[in-house]
């Protein structure tokens, strides 16, 4: 393997279904030895969750799955023995990082707590991501993306304020809660490298999606505003939204633009002229009636075709992407994020690649997701020691 | 108490939102950050979401958030010996953010290239929404067009009609964690090796990061996945149920039978939910139609929050959705003291957002004030830079460090137009666009005692 930008660092990963894994990602794709350690028999849940390769269900053509775990070894451990624990143990004692995001009950409950892990290594750093957090009244609520987007407040922003209220779409509060841990997690792994403490990080996703919030979260504190959803505006500003055009959809925003180019653009006076739309309060009330007048101008126009004339205008527009479309991008393409990964259950698969370009230790697709299991021999025989009468013994057990 | 961070100093020339939220999320643990302004053109975020609708160059909340932790200095990079302090920061400078579109470095000749001979293992982070280069490279961009175009908004809205934004311009916020990831990954590879390098960000290609189960659904079964409003593709129920109040909803999310019965339970058992069209999960998920609005009957019934609470305790997932006032009142991001109530400089006490992930050992904190424009000018030019004194007054006097008097820069327009419309709350509220609590500080139970009102 190429020396990357976290070569080096190990990395034990108890995580599954999304935040978790999305977090370690990070420090798979860019280097870590990330050992994901999956329950024997099914594995991570997210191995059961589609896309499935061909729509049928296989616990190595998850989409899902294979997206969140490329670069990591698989082993499988049953931590709910006692032998499988005592072999966790040895695996933290060499192990930088541990990441976990199970329920907050159930390190402790398995005697692996933060305090018991740090008495073997005190160096450690221990990422614990769990839907409320480690502590506080709602610590063992239940949730799911939408319970967290409802309670971290997005919700209240998405959508026809006359209907029911939207979660944005797949799963952000997940994958913002995977984002925040990897931050989390490697600002405490520069602690453990510089100041030699280890520690453990709590991260909740409520507070990660709490944290989202702009210019309308200050409303309130500040001057007592509750904001609203608005179909097609934000705040304050109109128009801020995505209308119809010739061949899809294109985001209209008049940020970075007067009125005067948005009329230039659309060859219609009336939206610079009409005094109506003067004030934050005329643009609200007639907001729609501007909108009419750029809809009837878009129906000429593809996304593509109408999109550079606006960024001449410098108006922040941008055609609407459907996926299919994003793998058409030509900014996409130029900059190479799309990357094609070999895997021995699904053949090449077309994957989202580097998240940002960083030249002098790129993003590498070294290996596909693992197969349940698949490094066993390699870590339990080539890194602690085991032999492999001691592995089969271990198979026999339901230890591994 | 040593914060993880402390030894990284962070030359910050961000403005608005991604940019300042990347270097918060260091600055918060423990980066010395100095955010660079230009005295004459400060960020336009000082005067937007003004405290009490008094405007000053510290009373804007966006600002006051995003930039708290920080060290604010003056710069005017439209002058040559701005760009020369510009540079002897750097030489000092552990890493460089920038969010300006591409040709501004290489105009103020301070690109990659001329940073890396002042100090050869700078890494320089570019934030932009489409990249450096390629077709694209020169669009403008804001949050929402991230979003649209990074194939987000094509999966959000209700089935079959617009695609929506998501609520916020969402590109922002998340540049500016990915930001953060992309120098903490960069550090390390620093430290190993001694090596720098220019990191080029893309918001847009941050945002399909975000989506990748539904690119691997296209590359894998050429299937286009598009908007189902608040259906999931499994679970059912799965929504948003209106309660009692105006505007009040309940989210649930069932994933199992065990989950279904308890919901039952706490819905009384009504004869309907025996029914057959309801007995398993993929039948209850096929007749979704009909099941919504028999549950949307009972939650109507209830007030949100005590829903939630009973259906939790129940053991089913369930969870309020809270406004831009109630998520500020939430037992639980109260009692995590996921909110710090601080006092910024003329602000009295206001609740701030903490940390977004809490560290055992240094937990973090806001420790200082955002800064006022220019306000520790001093302290960096002559602490950090070794800087005489005769030297920061010819700067003054040159213009390069000069902050004006405030009324000259609230006395401005852009473009034409005053550059700061008044928000005009009663009419809003009127209009119904917002809701409106004038005893607000009361509210949130940070109402300064009477003779303290203002300092």
């Amino acid at each position: 393997m190429s020396e990357q930008a976290l070569s080096g660092a190990v990395v034990i990963d108890l995580t599954h279904r999304i935040a978790g894994p999305y977090s370690t990602k990070f420090l798979a794709d860019f280097g870590a030895e990330v050992i994901k350690i999956e329950r024997p028999g099914e594995g991570d849940p997210a191995r059961k969750a589609g896309p499935f390769l061909g729509e049928i269900p296989h616990p190595e053509k998850s989409g899902l799955f294979l997206y969140l775990n490329t670069n990591k070894e698989g082993i499988t451990l049953n931590l709910k023995t006692e032998a499988g624990r005592a072999i966790f143990k040895k695996l933290v004692k060499k192990a930088d990082v541990v990441v976990e995001n199970f329920s907050p009950r159930v390190m402790p409950s398995w005697g692996l707590s933060y305090e018991v892990l740090a008495e073997i290594n005190p160096k450690l750093v221990m990422t614990s991501i769990s839907n409320f957090g480690q502590t506080g009244p709602y610590r063992d609520y239940k949730s799911a993306d939408i319970v967290a987007y409802a309670m971290g407040s997005m919700m209240s922003l998405i959508g026809d304020p006359k209907r029911e209220p939207l979660k944005s779409g797949g799963s952000q509060a997940q994958y913002q809660t995977g984002l925040n841990a990897a931050v989390g997690t490697l600002t405490a792994l520069h602690g453990s490298r510089v100041m030699g403490v280890g520690q453990h990080v709590d991260v909740s996703i409520l507070e990660c999606v709490a944290s989202m919030f702009g210019m309308t979260g200050y409303y309130y504190p500040y001057m007592g505003l509750i904001h609203k959803r608005r179909y097609n505006g934000y705040g304050l500003s109109h128009p801020t939204t995505n209308l119809p055009c010739k061949d899809g959809h294109v985001y209209v925003g008049m940020l970075f633009a007067t009125r005067d180019e948005m009329a230039l653009l659309t060859g219609n006076n009336q939206i610079a002229e009409d005094p109506r739309f003067d004030t934050p309060i005329g643009l609200l009330t007639y907001g729609d009636e501007m909108d009419a007048m750029i809809k009837e101008f878009l129906k000429d126009y593809t996304a593509d075709e109408i999109v550079p004339l606006a960024q001449e205008l410098r108006m922040a527009w941008g055609p609407v992407r459907t996926i299919d479309g994003l793998l058409k991008d030509p900014q996409l393409q130029l900059r190479e994020f799309f990357v094609e990964i070999d895997h021995p259950a699904t053949g090449p698969v077309t994957y989202p690649g580097p998240p940002f370009m960083l030249p002098e230790s790129p993003w590498q697709a070294e290996c596909p997701a693992p197969l349940l299991g698949q490094h066993n021999e390699e870590i339990y025989c080539g890194q602690l020691g085991y032999s492999r009468r001691e592995l089969v013994r271990l198979r026999q057990m339901d230890v591994i | 108490m040593r914060l993880p961070l402390e030894d990284i100093r962070i030359l910050d020339h961000t403005r608005i939102w991604a940019g300042p939220q990347c270097t918060r999320l260091m600055a918060d643990m423990g980066a010395q950050v100095i955010k660079i302004e230009s005295g004459s053109r400060p960020e336009t975020n000082r005067l937007g979401a003004s405290a009490d609708r008094k405007v000053g160059l510290t009373r804007g909340g966006y600002f006051n958030t995003m930039n708290r932790n920080k060290l604010g200095i003056t710069l005017d990079l439209s002058k040559p010996k701005g760009v020369e302090v510009f540079k002897q920061l750097v030489k000092v400078s552990d890493v460089v953010v920038e969010n300006f579109t591409r040709r501004v470095l290489p105009q103020l000749g301070i690109d990659y290239p001329v940073l890396k001979e002042i100090k050869p293992d700078i890494i320089l982070v570019s934030i932009s929404g489409f990249g450096l280069e390629g077709p694209y490279k020169d669009y403008v961009s804001a949050g929402w067009t991230m979003d649209s175009m990074a194939g987000l908004a094509s999966l959000t809205g209700y089935p079959g009609e617009e695609p929506l934004y998501s609520g916020i311009p969402y590109g922002d916020p998340t540049s500016g964690i990915f930001a953060a990831i992309a120098v903490l990954i960069a550090l390390e590879y620093r430290s190993r090796t001694g090596k720098g390098q220019h990191i080029d960000f893309s918001g847009r290609d941050g945002i399909s990061h975000l989506i990748g189960e539904a690119i691997m659904d296209y590359t894998m079964n050429q299937r286009v996945q598009t908007r189902m409003g608040n259906r999931h593709t499994s679970m059912a129920p799965h929504g948003a149920f209106r309660c009692q109040g105006e505007d009040n909803w309940v989210t649930i999310a069932v994933s199992n039978d065990d989950e279904w019965r308890s919901l039952c339970q706490a819905m009384g058992n009504p004869a309907w939910a025996q029914e057959a069209r309801f007995s398993n999960s993929l039948s209850r998920w096929q007749h979704q139609d009909e099941l919504n609005p028999l549950i949307e009957a009972w939650t109507t019934q209830h007030n949100h929050v005590e829903l939630m609470h009973t259906l939790q305790k129940a053991g089913v997932p369930a969870g309020a959705m809270l406004d831009h006032k109630e998520f500020y009142l939430d037992t639980q991001l109260r009692e995590r003291g996921f909110w710090e109530v601080k006092e910024f400089h003329d602000v009295s006490p206001r609740p701030y957002p903490g940390m977004p992930f809490k560290l055992s050992n240094t937990p973090g904190s806001i420790r200082t004030d955002p800064p006022d424009l220019g306000e520790h000018n001093t302290f960096v030019f002559k602490e950090i830079l070794g800087m005489p004194q005769a030297e920061m007054d010819e700067l003054d006097r040159e213009g390069v460090t000069t902050v004006p008097p405030l009324d000259e820069l609230l006395g401005r327009t852009v473009r034409g137009r005053p550059r700061l419309p008044q928000t005009p709350v009663e009419e809003l509220a009127k209009l119904g666009y917002v809701g409106y609590d004038p005893d607000y500080l009361e509210q949130l139970g940070v109402k300064p005692p009477a003779d303290s009102a203002e300092k």
